[in-house]
């Protein structure tokens, strides 16, 4: 499925549940998706700094199993654009279902 | 394969990149491929296929790298085409008391105006950026061809002829001396200002809904190029006809909308680098 534009929507609702690493990132929108979203996992790092540079996310370096790893958490203009960006996405599908139901009921 | 394949995937996505950014992402996506590899043959794959999937997990080198150079290099791109397009305004109305004191001799000369290819480019870059880009590729191309175009026969003009750079004024008579292969080369000139004008006015009509402020610049920066065009060519007729009233008006109107549309290409870029997005619509 098109990841374009929902991965950044994706990556903040993961943080929200607390301070992760890339490969846990992907990980875990790939379970919760039951492996529909399968992103391709190189683009998910491009976002991330992206992410950091505007101040929505900060990384930091912490050890895990003897090796430096970095961890990302969210921050609060993270958190006002995860509100923001997830009230948009459900007037969207809301928008898109209202459509298809339609469609079906005709 | 293995490890010599992933040591090429991050020298193809890091080479455009900073030392220090480009040993950060290393790391980051070592350990990210490593995590990989291990999650794979926990799962029970070989270690050739668990290296095999990690690779096509990662996805395309080149994806990932244009993705790291938008992140990276975009803010500095748009300052310095900004910076870029607001020399050519600057420097024009500085050289006009120098050309006064020289008694018209020209130095307002090409080395102002071929920068102007570099705005070209950051507006390629912008329009990668944008949440639109895959539909905006075509309106890039169309302002970026007729950048090229007006830059490439105004130099081989100003080469060949020593031929005005859009705002100079002519030291001799057109019809003296003009060749159709001067003529040929006013004419592409001219009609790669209007290629300028129409991507701006389309991209700007493409976008016009989604009333940011960034791409309302657009179609008055379009509307100004065909401004500019316009005067340039009744300076043209002017220059013909022999009437100095007529040239002298085209040539002040041409330079007034020139200057103003590259003064708005600034102001977009300007805009652009505070106004970078990573959401799309």
């Amino acid at each position: 499925m098109n990841m374009k534009g929902s991965l950044p929507l994706l990556i903040l609702h993961t943080l929200a549940g607390g301070a992760r690493h890339g490969y846990r990132i992907a990980m875990q929108i790939k379970e919760q998706s039951a492996g529909v979203l399968d992103f391709k996992e190189g683009t998910l790092y491009p976002t991330l700094h992206a992410l950091e540079q505007q101040g929505m996310i900060e990384s930091y370096k912490e050890m895990e199993n003897g090796r430096e790893r970095r961890y990302y958490r969210l921050l609060a203009k993270g958190k006002a654009a995860l509100a923001t960006e997830r009230a948009e996405w459900e007037r969207f599908a809301n928008a898109v279902n209202s459509v298809l139901d339609g469609a079906t009921t005709k | 394969m293995n490890s010599d394949d992933l040591s090429r995937w991050l020298q193809q996505v890091t080479r455009q990149l900073p030392d220090d950014v480009a040993e950060l992402i290393r790391e980051e996506i070592t350990a990210h491929y490593d995590d990989s590899v291990a999650d794979a043959i926990a799962a029970g794959c070989s270690p050739v296929e668990a290296h095999q999937q990690a690779m096509a997990a990662l996805g395309s080198s080149g994806d990932v790298a244009d993705g790291f150079a938008q992140t990276h290099h975009a803010p500095r791109n748009y300052l310095i085409a900004a910076v870029i397009g607001m020399v050519y305004p600057l420097a024009y109305l500085a050289s006009i008391p120098l050309n006064i004191q020289l008694s018209g001799e020209s130095v307002f000369n090409l080395t102002l105006f071929l920068p102007l290819l570099y705005v070209a480019y950051g507006f390629k870059t912008m329009l990668a950026q944008r949440p639109h880009g895959a539909n905006m590729v075509g309106y890039e191309r169309i302002i970026h061809t007729g950048i090229v175009a007006m830059c490439g026969a105004r130099f081989l003009g100003w080469v060949i002829y020593h031929q005005p750079i859009i705002t100079e004024t002519y030291t001799r008579s057109l019809t003296e001396v003009h060749s159709m292969i001067e003529l040929a080369l006013n004419t592409v000139a001219l009609i790669g200002l209007l290629l300028v004008a129409m991507g701006f006015m389309l991209l700007g009509e493409r976008v016009l809904h989604l009333r940011e402020t960034l791409y309302g610049l657009l179609k008055p920066a379009g509307i100004l190029v065909i401004g500019c065009g316009l005067c340039l060519a009744g300076y043209s007729i002017g220059v013909l006809n022999d009437s100095s009233g007529l040239r002298t008006l085209a040539e002040s109107l041409a330079v007034i909308s020139g200057m103003l549309a590259v003064m708005l290409w600034s102001c977009i870029f300007f805009r652009a680098r505070s106004e970078i997005q990573v959401f799309a619509a």
